[in-house]
């Protein structure tokens, strides 16, 4: 069996006419369905919009919008977009665009709108750039530099081995392992061990 | 005991390896079909310019695994010292 790609992801906004406006207004995509209803299931959900935009191939970013639901304490847009706050930014989506030209040409469509963009970023196999939407959530639109292939799946089984070995031997002396040295030497020694 | 650095056989870190062949202390070859063998039995030093990485390649650069201690590693070099 495999999975044919994404149809949607979905988060909470507290922040209904800037989401809208923002991914269907600045962003350009099509807000393509809509479900309004009453809250169901647990007695204590929330009557509801639950929308989607088109952000290609099929796929949806998607928002929930709960009628009359307790806004959260933190504020978080007026961060800029840098992984400042790691854990909340660890979720966030990454569209796909196919060119270099087309990564800059939304870099400077949205700074053209007035969004602060940052730098594109070169990692391993992929290049970013990253923004906030009116929620604050941290948005990525990439580029693939090269397809995976056999080396990136043979090097990523072996790196979460020794990971996921030196986590068990520490959790039983009950610490974390905190550098990642120590994952580069076990790896290491995993790799020895083939030759 | 010699410093080991593996290195993943793909494009972005293959100036690591290219830069190893350039040092006379250090002898690369492919011993396994996904990875490079950087091998060392004195301290080995490269500098983030020499190989042409950008900052989020950089701190993964010994991701294919490393037997040596780390002297340093800030933003712009890296010096492995041979382990005890």
């Amino acid at each position: 069996m495999r999975l044919a790609g994404v149809d949607h992801t979905a988060r909470p906004t507290w922040k209904l006419r800037q989401t809208v406006e923002f991914y269907r207004d600045i962003l350009g995509l099509r807000l393509v369905h809509s479900i309004s209803a009453r809250g169901w299931g647990p007695a204590t959900h929330p009557d509801f919009l639950h929308f989607f935009f088109d952000s290609g191939k099929g796929s949806t970013i998607a928002f929930f919008y709960y009628l009359g639901a307790a806004v959260p304490d933190k504020e978080r847009p007026s961060m800029r977009p840098a992984p400042d706050d790691h854990v909340f930014d660890a979720t966030h989506t990454a569209w796909l665009v196919d060119t270099q030209e087309e990564l800059r040409a939304w870099k400077a469509r949205l700074e053209d709108k007035g969004v602060e963009v940052s730098v594109e970023t070169t990692h391993e196999v992929i290049e970013s750039i990253y923004f906030r939407d009116p929620n604050g959530y941290f948005i990525e639109i990439t580029r693939k530099l090269r397809p995976l292939n056999r080396v990136d799946e043979v090097d990523a089984a072996a790196t979460l081995q020794a990971a996921i070995e030196l986590e068990d031997e520490a959790s039983q002396a009950g610490a974390r392992i905190a550098s990642i040295d120590a994952v580069w030497q076990r790896k290491a020694r995993l790799l020895e061990a083939r030759l | 005991m010699r410093i080991r650095v593996f290195v993943p056989a793909v494009p972005e870190f293959a100036a690591l390896a290219e830069a190893a062949k350039r040092r006379p202390a250090c002898r690369v070859s492919a011993p396994l079909p996904e990875y490079q063998l950087i091998e060392s039995s004195e301290p080995l030093e490269f500098a983030r310019k020499e190989l042409g990485l950008k900052p989020a390649v950089w701190y993964g650069l010994f991701t294919g695994g490393v037997r040596g201690r780390i002297e340093v590693f800030d933003r712009e070099r890296v010096r492995i010292l041979p382990a005890d």
